[in-house]
């Protein structure tokens, strides 16, 4: 029986992403202007992804049943990526300086720093420094929460 | 002009404005180092500062700051793989595997020497040729720009590892097509969703940051590297970390690569829109072509060819990147275009005109810079242990500090959280790419030259009435695009050739 392993499952997965994304983009350009000018470079892009796709798609049959590396857990950055996002999301509420301290006290914490004293003052200091040092350079006022936003 | 030139160097040598210089080099080493930091943000902070600086010496800060945030790109880039300046892109290709090597010290000495090697090859072009050079650049077509764009690309083939050019052609094409976002010239949006954040397509800085520095951090949660000082510094000593000086060899090794690529990085820089990301990639691709087989086998995991000639390439490209700026009025590169709006609001207008209207400006701003690249030598070297210990930092500490950056980063060109959303997810994917061996430099070339590459065939196509004959017709366009084939065709001939070669032994 045909087995694929982890790798080349990931690998046919982020393959058919690529080409749907590509085909998408293709349809919305197409749907915006059908004129040649509007086509000349996404038309050809499009057949070339097309093409190459379907070679690695026949190399990856070609390659089933054999040993693949392991695949790394993916699953281990979710935290982080959640944490990195929520710190977005709400910068224009928390601002720059509370958003950043908070961020990092939180990033520290997670990743199993439990000394309350390191945890605060390392986050205090270095949000409070580079949102002030950021906010005195630009030009416009940075979001703040705290810290004077004045420029 | 030798009158411009002594005007240039009285206003050079002045006590305040050799100041300028020297603070700008250091300001701009500290900003160009910081991830997601580049010479683009480092000039852009500078703009406010100089409001008040007569427009000698404000350029002479930014000249600096220019020199030293390219430095410091560099460093990062080399010390972290985090490139926050495209023209870095290809020093981490060889730079950071040598510091993984233990050899951090080494390849920044590299980087500082091939550095200042190409400033002064670009100063002295810079001097002997501007006249000339405006001509010549004057004579590039929108065909010959199409045909350099294309050429550009075939550098690919010097990103992928084995078994990886059908995935690094792929991500070009991605990088491709990404470029083309946006709203194009003539109104019509592809892929905006009608989102007006996205009208203006995507900036490289976002997808330098998402696909370098904050996938970078990802990949160091990934692997559990957190609890750990850096790879690097694990693998360093301080005796290895000491030793700066290059060997004879090692000088015999890269000397021909430094020459090649300094030609290559200045004449490249002078093309408007060309820059020191397309010089230091061509260099890279060239040094890797002409390498002999065994030394080819060394790029992208520590080969100081492949570290010097990409470092050479952008520093002579940084320099000739000022040409088209001081002479034509063109910016050759998004630095010089954030220097342009500084110059028109000390009510300078640069063009040819300039070195007549404003010769101290013009003389000083030369001078200056290669006064810049003498004291980023001389400061730098020095430097270089004390640099090297940010590797000593746990990562826990590092990795959010680099977080913060690459946010700041964007948000200090693009003002909004749509472009920070859109880095989280591009960073996400960047990752994925990266555990499943796609590589990212591709999609960043990719990216680079799309947008220049549509730019100028659609204006090619216009000028040549719908007809392609411009790709033979033009002697500089049909010379770069058999330039272009070659560049396709040998490697595929020389790996023909060794297969047969290979074969009766089996």
């Amino acid at each position: 029986m045909t087995t694929f392993n982890k790798h080349q499952i990931a690998d046919l997965l982020v393959l058919t992403v690529l080409l749907a994304l590509v085909l998408g983009y293709c349809w919305d350009a197409y749907n915006a202007s059908s004129q040649v000018i509007n086509l000349i470079l996404v038309l050809p892009l499009t057949g070339l992804v097309f093409i190459l796709c379907a070679i690695e798609f026949i190399n990856q049959w070609r390659k089933r049943d054999q040993q693949a590396p392991e695949l790394e857990p993916f699953a281990t950055i979710v935290p982080v990526v959640s944490l990195f996002a929520a710190y977005v999301v709400t910068l224009p509420w928390l601002g720059f300086d509370v958003g950043t301290c908070l961020f990092i006290a939180l990033f520290l914490w997670c990743h199993g720093e439990r000394r309350w004293r390191w945890l605060l003052g390392y986050s205090l200091c270095f949000a409070s420094l580079m949102t002030w040092f950021f906010s005195q350079m630009l030009p416009y006022p940075l979001p703040m929460l705290i810290l004077p936003t004045e420029y | 002009m030798i009158e411009g030139i002594l005007t240039g160097l009285a206003t050079a040598f002045t006590p305040i404005n050799l100041m300028m210089v020297l603070v700008g080099c250091f300001a701009g080493t500290f900003i160009g180092m910081l991830p997601g930091l580049g010479p683009v943000s480092a000039i852009a902070l500078m703009i406010p500062i100089t409001y008040g600086f007569d427009p000698a010496s404000g350029m002479i800060l930014m000249a600096g700051v220019y020199y030293g945030a390219v430095f410091g790109g560099s460093t990062s880039a080399i010390l972290i793989n985090a490139p926050g300046v495209s023209g870095a892109v290809a020093t981490a290709f060889d730079g950071h595997p040598m510091a993984k090597n233990g050899m951090a010290g080494k390849a920044l000495a590299l980087a500082a020497y091939s550095s200042f090697f190409g400033g002064t090859i670009g100063a002295i072009f810079l001097f002997a040729l501007v006249p000339v050079l405006a001509s010549v650049s004057l004579s590039f077509q929108s065909a010959d720009y199409f045909a350099l764009m294309l050429f550009g690309c075939t550098a690919i083939a010097a990103f992928s590892g084995k078994g990886q050019i059908l995935k690094a052609i792929l991500m070009t094409l991605l990088g491709l097509m990404l470029a083309t976002v946006g709203e194009d010239p003539s109104g019509i949006q592809r892929f905006t969703f009608g989102m007006p954040d996205l009208y203006g397509g995507i900036s490289f800085l976002l997808l330098s940051m998402a696909t370098f520095a904050l996938a970078e951090a990802l990949l160091v949660v990934l692997r559990g590297e957190l609890s750990s000082a850096s790879s690097a510094a694990g693998k360093m000593s301080k005796t290895e970390l000491g030793s700066l000086k290059l060997t004879g060899e090692e000088v015999k090794d890269i000397a021909p690569a430094v020459s090649r690529s300094s030609v290559l990085g200045f004449f490249v820089g002078i093309l408007p829109g060309a820059g020191a990301t397309i010089a230091s990639f061509l260099a890279y691709g060239m040094e890797r072509n002409l390498a002999p087989a065994k030394k080819k086998e060394e790029f992208g995991k520590g080969s100081a060819r492949g570290l010097a000639a990409p470092e050479t390439a952008n520093n002579a490209a940084s320099t000739g990147s000022f040409v088209p700026l001081l002479t034509l009025g063109i910016p050759g590169s998004a630095t010089t275009a954030v220097m342009l709006g500084a110059l028109l609001s000390y009510g300078v207008q640069p063009g040819p005109r300039l070195y007549i209207d404003h010769p101290s400006v013009f003389w000083a701003v030369i001078i200056s810079m290669y006064l810049g690249n003498i004291i980023l030598l001389v400061l730098n070297l020095p430097l270089i242990p004390y640099i090297s210990k940010l590797l000593e930092i746990p990562r826990q500490l590092l990795t959010p500090i680099i977080l913060f950056f690459s946010l700041i980063g964007v948000y200090l060109v693009s003002f909004n959280t749509v472009d920070l959303t859109m880095m989280v997810a591009i960073g996400v994917a960047a990752v994925m790419f990266r555990v499943l061996d796609f590589p990212l430099a591709p999609l960043l070339l990719g990216f680079i030259l799309g947008g220049m590459l549509e730019d100028n065939l659609r204006r090619a196509l216009l000028i040549w009435d719908g007809s392609w004959a411009f790709l033979w017709e033009r002697p500089i366009t049909a010379t770069i695009m058999v330039i272009t084939l070659l560049t396709l065709i040998l490697p595929l001939i020389s790996s023909l050739r060794d297969r047969r070669i290979i074969k009766p032994t089996i």
